[in-house]
């Protein structure tokens, strides 16, 4: 693995989401900046894409035919962060649908027909064979972590207010800024579960594949309440 | 024909549902009429501006104070049977999604069970049933109620509103409301984004189409403050642009905050339509 990226996966991503006003952009100019620098020199990306719960629909569609297509919210953000990147490297869609070591399927597949593919990883959930840590972790293999953080930190929030969200978030933010592959595995899934943090899903499986010699945090903040971290590990 | 409990609506006619809430904490009156007295203060303005129904919630919408059953019953049964004591031709609406608050506010006189929560609670539509009142069927796409929507996705929205509410419209009918008596609301800002009501909006001709009476709930709504980028109290021109197409897209019922303008935005739309005759006609006439 030569370097992964820690994303939100906010639909406010898509510029054209919120309108008028662009409610992220400093958001997306982080996330992009550290796709770009994960990818810089890789011959391959692999996207670890949350599928799980109400937070992180499997079935994510844009009214009105603003955004084509019925794939998980997870995959159409990074498939958009990698195209905002000026990512043209072969991509592989890993869903990560819920406790990372009972469920995990995955397949190869280009950016150009991921829809069919992850269909297919979703055909295949139930019975999948385990996704091997050596297929996540080959040399010249750049990731791409999507995931947010704890979604009840305010009224107004989507999970509105739970105490709990601001000692969560603040150890994430620690394990990310740090590298801290223990930490990062080692956080409550249940507890991220109630917190609809989408990051629980992808995170652990990151931190398992990957042994970073630095780590920067580069963005955190949650102006909907919501947690958003950007986060670059090499 | 609309039968709402004992009252009855011609099929031109557009009614405006005006909100009166006994919570603390609702998004646009901040607990004004939280006190009855408050309550029944605001009941008798708005009959005298002209609302047919009155729409009585003791839980708000989204997120804040708990309330539970017997809270919501203190809140609400009393002030029912005053409201129905002292206007006898006014519909009573109760906002809730429990069968059991249902049970105990038609007892007390309501008319119309407005299920905000779609079905969340089957029993309220055996209610409705039982004692002859309305009833509303919500488009929530099967949310908990008080459940604030996150990343919201349909294929089409306009569609699940319609397959939902139709089907608990049947589903209704089969309990035993009389047919007459069942309306279906989109319930915008419920479980969707800004786009989706807008969209919702766009096409309620869509809804308007199944034969079953609309009702709107428009006023001063999040998808009006988010397309005009307005606080909760300056929104109120935007629902009335909302209101004006609605109107014009057939819905029959208006739930709003302020009832003089929806009034009046409903007489114009009718009067466009040729519904209305004008009230004084005399321009280059005489």
């Amino acid at each position: 693995m030569t370097a992964a990226a820690f994303c939100p996966m906010t639909p406010l991503l898509f510029r054209h989401l919120s309108g008028g006003a662009d409610a992220a952009g400093d958001l997306r100019a982080a996330a992009v900046a550290a796709v770009h620098d994960a990818t810089d020199g890789a011959e391959a990306v692999t996207v670890l894409v949350p599928v799980d719960g109400r937070e992180a629909p499997a079935a994510w569609w844009d009214p009105s035919g603003r955004v084509a297509g019925g794939r998980p919210l997870g995959s159409q953000v990074g498939e958009h962060l990698l195209e905002l990147a000026g990512c043209t490297l072969p991509a592989t869609y890993v869903a990560c649908p819920g406790p990372v070591e009972s469920r995990l399927a995955g397949v190869e597949s280009r950016p150009a027909d991921v829809e069919s593919r992850l269909a297919d990883v979703e055909s295949r959930l139930a019975g999948a064979s385990p996704i091997r840590e050596a297929q996540l972790n080959e040399p010249g293999t750049a990731l791409l972590v999507l995931g947010d953080g704890a979604a009840c930190r305010r009224d107004g929030a989507p999970g509105y207010i739970d105490d709990r969200s601001f000692a969560y978030d603040d150890a994430v933010a620690a394990a990310l800024g740090s590298g801290d592959t223990g930490a990062l595995a080692g956080l409550d899934e249940a507890l991220g579960a109630e917190l609809l943090a989408t990051g629980r899903l992808t995170w652990p499986v990151a931190a398992a594949v990957l042994a970073p010699v630095s780590a920067e945090l580069r963005y955190r903040d949650d102006p909907y309440g919501l947690s958003w971290f950007v986060a670059l590990w090499r | 024909m609309l039968r709402l409990g004992r009252h009855e609506f011609d099929d031109a006619a557009m009614l405006v549902m005006a909100i009166v809430n006994r919570t603390r904490d609702s998004f646009y009156d901040r607990g004004a009429t939280y006190a009855e007295d408050a309550a029944l203060d605001r009941v008798r303005r708005v009959v005298d501006e002209g609302a047919a129904i009155v729409d009585v919630g003791g839980v708000k919408a989204g997120p804040g104070d708990a309330v539970d059953e017997t809270e919501e019953i203190r809140r609400t049964v009393g002030f029912v049977a005053r409201v129905r004591e002292e206007f006898p031709d006014l519909v009573i609406s109760v906002d809730t999604w429990r069968a059991s608050v249902g049970r105990e506010v038609c007892a007390a006189g309501a008319d119309l069970m407005n299920d905000a929560w779609g079905g969340h609670d089957p029993g309220l539509i055996e209610v409705a049933a039982e004692f002859g009142a309305a009833y509303v069927c919500t488009h929530t796409n099967g949310a908990e109620p008080r459940r604030p929507p996150h990343r919201a996705s349909y294929a089409d929205v306009v569609r699940s509103a319609i397959d939902d509410t139709v089907a608990l419209a049947e589903r209704a009918v089969a309990v035993g409301v009389p047919r007459e008596s069942v309306l279906i609301d989109p319930a915008h800002d419920f479980e969707k984004t800004t786009w989706h009501s807008l969209e919702i909006t766009r096409r309620l001709d869509e809804m308007v189409a199944t034969g079953w009476p609309v009702l709107v709930s428009l006023s001063n709504k999040d998808f009006v403050g988010e397309a005009l980028d307005l606080p909760t109290d300056r929104r109120l021109t935007g629902t009335l642009a909302a209101t004006a197409v609605s109107a014009w897209h057939g819905a029959r019922v208006y739930r709003a905050h302020e009832v003089v303008e929806t009034k009046q935005v409903l007489d114009m739309v009718a009067a466009i339509r040729g519904d209305r005759p004008p009230a004084r006609a005399t321009r280059a006439l005489a």
